[in-house]
């Protein structure tokens, strides 16, 4: 026990140090941007506009790594320590399991004594803080929903379950120094199989509530985990968790980074704003059990109308397509949203372009540039 | 001759009519089918097509914060247009909103619905889901619950599975014939998993149970017995016996088989467990009214100088009614007995209007320790209810928490509308 006390002690006085010793921050005010599970990072494009006066932070973690991973947890609080205290503000955007992370380096920083007392908001977007079902249900063959819902594990999978998020780290939820303000999406995040049928994410959630990947019960910084269908219908949240709107945003998952960004950037004194979306809705397609039918028999293919994931465009990052509209042949496409892509050493250049009748993917990385 | 030439040609003539309509169905019915088959992949098929890339698209490695697409819409997130006073608005409105919450510290809150998760920090865990087919095509559906999240010293956990024939959702559960065993499995972070999901299970190499979770290393077998309910098996193991759990702190979980249907599958959830508590509470030492709230003291052990997180609640005598709690970091600097000071705020206690003597219930906590690349939580807890002296709710303070953190707060929300921008850049 002493010389895991010791190890403790020995890694908090390590921040200490690097502190002690880092280059002086000017008194500023920070923008500090928390990506979720499968990113690397956060996009130049996805940082919130404002009226100036104003730096940006990103961080380079492994994004789908265990909440508890200790590089992880280090990086993280030894940020909010140098730029959400002292003589510096912050604001914190997290979205997803980011958010998570922000809860529980609020938490860390509060054990240490050095608590984020210069926060003063935080944009919570499609936060799965309250943890998703995704998580719990797996396939016949034993592959998670949301592994199969985006197509790759993820270790931080087995921390993101309500239980375990409302359980043992239960005690992270109402660490939150500043007022959240939540967002949430009601769209859906679907695979399809066989043509004929798909997997949707939603179907999962309590009453349907989610954005196909998060439910609403945890977007929202409810206090329970049941079914919720907007971010105002009052029952009980954890502290400091305001409504950014009521109603939850006709967007997926994906679509909701650019929900968050415009809302942020909002926020920040600016008017940007996206055109909304949900490709799924409509689709009459029968949904599949994979706890019942063997879907892991069968090959799937992400709709290129819902997410796509693009993998292998540098060192295993990945990049999440934002949906595209569905089309009206009549009055055509609106425009496809804001991407989350993350591409190591390289300009994002995962794009979406629109005509009369159809939203199509074009990609460029170290292959060429092509239409998928 | 000629007759019967035409004869013969009116023949010809027939089959040749009859191998036309034979062509023009087999087109037509080709038509058909390609109609179809680009109703049901939409754009798929037209994405095959070259096409030239969109105006605007990138190129290696340009700038996407430079191009644009079709009909002008940006391709990228546009740059909105400044407006100084929306800014201002929204820093009221966190500004208010922090003053809502900040009515009360941090450290210490009103018993109401938000703080449900440290009254029943330490729940049981149900999960489950429909799994398999019977014969008959139902579904055949299990449920698992682990009766704690957490298990100390020398204590047990215990799981129960249920199987029914049904839905998940049905209430009525129709008992079915299972079987199930128990895994406790620790997490090993230098088990590399491929990270794709194989869209087919046989690229899988070995499916079922033995390639299941290969990073969840199982340490110890565990045996499910019949249970006092209809149909359900039950398993109990004491966390701190395990060898594997006490050589060091390790990330845990319960994998529970269950077969049935000819299917066997996996139900997983992790917990906590402690080798030894960190922190030990011996016994309440005193309690007073200390600035307009109830400070209680109590005499603890510390086995680990480490930042521990105490959280605690107010009751009424009869701990039938929460008044308030308490969540706050201890940090002692040295081992051995020592006192611990926690403060339930005034305010909620005099709004509540409950008149002592009050009890303190769910006295627990936590330490942190890093050990295999993870924070690993060990909890503690106090299970003894104290009971104060006697005190009039109106004894306590009715005032809004103010501190030198609050007004340092509030002064940065006014910075910030005061040096906020008048006109757009």
């Amino acid at each position: 026990m002493t010389n895991r006390c010791g190890s403790l002690l020995t890694s908090a006085l390590a921040v200490l140090i690097i502190l002690a010793t880092a280059a002086p921050v000017e008194a500023g005010n920070h923008i500090l941007y928390m990506h979720g599970r499968s990113h690397s990072g956060t996009p130049s494009y996805a940082l919130f506009d404002h009226l100036g006066g104003w730096e940006h932070h990103t961080f380079t973690y492994n994004g789908s790594s265990r909440l508890g991973d200790s590089g992880v947890r280090s990086q993280v609080n030894g940020a909010m320590a140098t730029y959400c205290r002292g003589t510096n503000s912050c604001v914190v955007a997290c979205y997803s399991a980011g958010c998570a992370r922000a809860k529980l380096a609020f938490s860390d920083l509060a054990a240490a004594g050095t608590p984020a007392s210069n926060v003063l908001w935080v944009e919570n977007i499609a936060s799965v803080a309250g943890g998703t079902e995704l998580a719990n249900y797996t396939s016949k063959w034993y592959l998670k929903l949301i592994a199969r819902i985006f197509g790759y594990y993820a270790a931080i999978d087995n921390d993101i379950k309500p239980s375990v998020m409302r359980g043992s780290y239960g005690y992270i939820q109402n660490s939150t120094p500043a007022p959240a303000y939540d967002l949430a999406g009601n769209g859906n995040i679907c695979v399809r199989f066989l043509i004929f049928f798909k997997l949707c994410g939603n179907e999962r959630m309590p009453g349907g509530n989610g954005d196909g990947a998060v439910p609403v019960h945890s977007a929202c910084g409810y206090a329970d985990a049941g079914s919720h269908g907007s971010c105002c219908d009052g029952s009980a949240k954890y502290t400091n968790h305001n409504a950014d709107q009521c109603a939850t945003h006709p967007r997926n998952h994906t679509g909701m980074y650019a929900i968050g960004t415009w809302r942020g950037s909002v926020r920040m004194g600016t008017t940007y704003q996206p055109t909304p979306d949900d490709a799924w809705a409509g689709d009459t397609r029968p949904n599949v059990d994979c706890a019942l039918d063997d879907c892991d028999a069968q090959s799937t293919e992400p709709s290129l109308a819902g997410v796509l994931n693009v993998t292998n465009l540098a060192v295993g990052n990945v990049a999440l397509m934002d949906n595209c509209n569905t089309c009206n042949p009549s009055t055509g496409c609106s425009q496809c949203a804001a991407f989350s892509v993350y591409h190591s050493g390289y300009a994002p250049t995962a794009w979406a372009s629109c005509d009369k009748n159809s939203c199509s993917n074009y990609v460029c990385d170290k292959a060429g540039c092509r239409w998928i | 001759m000629h007759g019967r030439c035409v004869s013969h040609g009116n023949r010809m003539g027939e089959a040749g009519q009859s191998r036309k309509r034979l062509v023009q169905g087999v087109m037509l019915l080709g038509a058909v089918a390609t109609i179809v088959l680009l109703a049901l992949t939409g754009s798929d098929l037209k994405r095959k097509k070259k096409r030239p890339p969109p105006p605007g698209a990138p190129v290696g490695g340009m700038s996407v914060e430079q191009a644009s697409g079709p009909e002008g819409h940006a391709l990228v997130k546009p740059r909105g247009n400044g407006d100084p006073s929306q800014f201002v608005e929204r820093t009221k409105e966190a500004l208010e909103d922090y003053k809502r919450f900040a009515i009360y510290p941090p450290w210490s809150r009103p018993a109401d619905r938000s703080q449900q998760h440290l009254i029943k920090w330490n729940p049981p865990a149900t999960f489950g889901q429909a799994f398999t087919k019977s014969k008959a095509g139902n579904d055949i559906s299990a449920e698992v619950t682990l009766d704690k999240m957490f298990a100390g010293q020398g204590e047990t956990i215990t799981a129960t599975v249920r199987v029914w024939e049904g839905a998940f959702s049905d209430t009525a559960r129709k008992p079915i014939e299972f079987k199930a065993w128990g895994e406790v499995r620790v997490f090993d972070p230098t088990v590399k998993r491929d990270d794709k999901v194989p869209s087919k299970r046989k690229k899988r190499g070995k499916s079922g149970q033995a390639g299941y979770a290969p990073e969840w290393i199982p340490v110890q077998k565990l045996k499910f017995d019949e249970a006092s309910e209809t149909n359900t098996r039950a398993a109990t193991f004491i966390p701190s016996s395990i060898a594997a759990l006490t050589e060091r702190p390790r990330d845990v979980q319960l994998v529970t088989w269950v077969k049935a249907g000819g299917h066997t599958f996996p139900f997983a959830q992790p917990f906590r467990y402690a080798k030894q508590p960190p922190l030990v509470v011996l016994a309440k030492t005193s309690d007073a009214i200390v600035d307009g709230s109830l400070e209680i003291q109590f005499e603890v052990d510390v086995k680990m100088a480490s930042s521990s997180l105490v959280q605690a609640i107010l009751y009424d005598a009869a701990g039938k009614h929460a008044i308030a709690v308490y969540d706050a970091y201890f940090r002692p600097t040295k081992t051995g007995r020592q006192p611990l000071v926690i403060t339930f705020f005034g305010r909620p206690i005099r709004e509540r209007g409950i008149n002592g003597p009050y009890s303190i219930r769910f006295v627990h906590g936590k330490v942190t320790v890093e050990e295999d690349g993870l924070g690993h939580d060990i909890f503690w807890r106090y299970d003894d209810a104290v009971t104060t002296t006697e005190y009039a709710a109106e004894e306590f303070s009715g005032d809004e928490w103010d501190s030198p953190e609050k007004d340092h707060k509030i002064s940065l929300y006014e910075q910030m509308i005061k040096n906020a921008p008048r006109t757009a850049p």
